[in-house]
């Protein structure tokens, strides 16, 4: 049977049609921020927030954060650490983490859990506008 | 262990408790229906001199007063003004009371007692409720280090063996009073293990000792038994009447600084007191003055079965994955190496996503081994 090289069609989904590709812009400045980063990892090092629906769960917005987002659709290329994820509620298209293979790796099979199971995610935007750290519920 | 002195007489009791406009209610408790020797026999902490009980009874009191001025240059900076571990925004961290029997082990309990506490409060997990082992504590380390259920302990060192090598859970050495059960040390205690990080040393300083209560959940505090003790029932406990009977050791679970009271978790069953629970009123007995102890942290070495992944994290470092395992909180992906990382997250991922059961082995706050059914 012939395969095909072509990129999935996207599945209709609650609040978009067809998520969008990652516009230039928003490629160029992922580039930039390529080991530019300026989050410090050892604040993100330790998860803080407790399960939505707990006494001590988040209930509003902490600096940075956003919460009780869900992924509706990842996107990767061949190209070094080009994973991305599209985060409904009007977010679009956020990079994964650019602090190297390793940490994007992890951060993937989260955002692939998310999509896959639907579930609630809390996301760390650093100052390049990437995804440095993610929860998953 | 204990000083000769006449047993309580309950009408004495209440006589003094009218004269003092009823601070506390006495009645027939567990204690009151044993006999002199019985109820000494569970007051397991050795007491110093005479002279030495004197002192530190009057350091107590006069450390009380000085947490109750409004002028208290700060002795009670940074905590709040109440705690109770057993309703903390509804949540209960404590464990349930137990029964120490007819053996000087008081100390263990009391450290025991803590030891749960703390390991729940600290993981945010009330649901966890660790059974830790007392007659691990006592029978195995206390008696390496001379303790016997006739002389008691001291709770310095049982922190020092509680730090330095652990304690397993009691379902590998049930406790019994002088182990009649003859139950025996189960040869796997050490892959089923609760070990103190760190812990403080709090004597003769209430404020410290309530900012580690409301930050950990609870402390140890030894004190001086004196016979109208056995009798309290509930209310706010001062020494009324009646000789030393002995020493003893307790976990503080809370305090009330409008009240001025400290809140205890005994170990002479729930038909003592108000449902095992003493409240004390701040500086009787040597109370702060005698041996107060926290533990920081507590680290357990332990499988949890058939539980759930209720959350997942990751951050921009390498191998900063964490699962947040069902009344176990948040455990560190292990960290061996990136594949191993990486292959324990994924199928992490995958219990999460699919909703299946997991075994977990944490070592230390990591998960060395997960199966996912």
């Amino acid at each position: 049977m012939a395969t095909t090289k072509t990129r999935p069609t996207a599945t209709p989904l609650d609040d978009i049609q067809t998520p969008p590709e990652p516009t230039q812009q928003q490629l160029a400045a992922a580039q930039i921020s390529v080991g530019t980063t300026a989050t410090t990892a050892s604040a993100l090092d330790t998860p803080t927030m407790s399960p939505p629906g707990t006494a001590s769960a988040v209930t509003a917005a902490a600096a940075g954060w956003l919460t009780n987002k869900h992924v509706l659709m990842t996107w990767q290329t061949s190209g070094p650490l080009d994973n991305w994820a599209f985060v409904d509620g009007g977010t679009g298209w956020k990079h994964l983490t650019q602090s190297g293979d390793v940490a994007i790796r992890g951060m993937a099979l989260l955002a692939a859990g998310a999509r896959t199971g639907g579930g609630l995610v809390h996301l760390n935007e650093g100052a390049a506008g990437a995804i440095d750290a993610m929860y998953l519920w | 262990m204990a000083n000769d002195s006449k047993a309580v007489d309950l009408e004495e009791v209440r006589t003094e408790l009218a004269r003092a406009g009823h601070p506390w209610n006495s009645g027939d408790t567990s204690m009151s229906v044993l006999n002199e020797a019985e109820r000494r026999m569970r007051l397991g902490v050795k007491l110093p001199s005479a002279a030495e009980v004197t002192a530190l009874v009057a350091s107590s009191a006069s450390l009380a007063q000085a947490a109750r001025a409004p002028s208290a240059a700060g002795l009670n900076a940074g905590a709040a003004t109440s705690f109770d571990a057993r309703n903390v925004g509804g949540s209960d961290y404590t464990t349930p009371v137990k029964d120490q029997g007819n053996c000087g082990s008081c100390v263990s309990f009391g450290t025991v007692a803590t030891m749960e506490t703390t390991a729940a409060f600290t993981r945010g997990q009330p649901a966890f409720d660790p059974d830790l082992s007392e007659a691990h504590l006592f029978y195995v380390h206390g008696a390496s280090d001379g303790a016997t259920c006739d002389t008691g302990w001291l709770p310095s060192h049982a922190y020092t063996y509680c730090k330095n090598v652990g304690v397993t859970f009691e379902d590998y050495f049930p406790y019994t009073p002088r182990n009649t059960g003859g139950a025996t040390l189960n040869a796997d205690w050490p892959n089923r293990l609760a070990r103190m990080v760190s812990y403080q040393t709090l004597t003769n300083n209430p404020a410290a000792i309530k900012q580690h209560i409301a930050t950990h959940g609870a402390v140890s505090a030894c004190f001086v038994v004196y016979q109208d003790f056995f009798s309290y029932h509930t209310g706010i406990y001062r020494h009324l009447t009646g000789a030393v009977a002995g020493g003893h050791c307790v976990s503080l679970v809370g305090y009330d600084d409008v009240g001025g009271y400290w809140i205890a978790k005994n170990s002479w069953s729930t038909g003592w007191g108000d449902h095992g629970y003493v409240c004390i009123a701040y500086g009787e007995c040597g109370i702060e003055t005698w041996e107060v102890h926290g533990v920081d942290a507590v680290s357990l070495r332990m499988w949890t079965g058939q539980t759930q992944v209720v959350g997942l994290y990751h951050a921009n470092t390498p191998r900063s994955g964490w699962a947040f395992i069902n009344g176990r909180g948040w455990l560190k992906v292990n960290t061996a190496t990136d594949s191993s990382h990486e292959m324990m997250l994924a199928d992490l991922v995958g219990a999460r996503v699919g909703n299946r059961p997991v075994n977990v082995f944490e070592n230390n706050g990591s998960i060395d081994i997960s199966q996912v059914y």
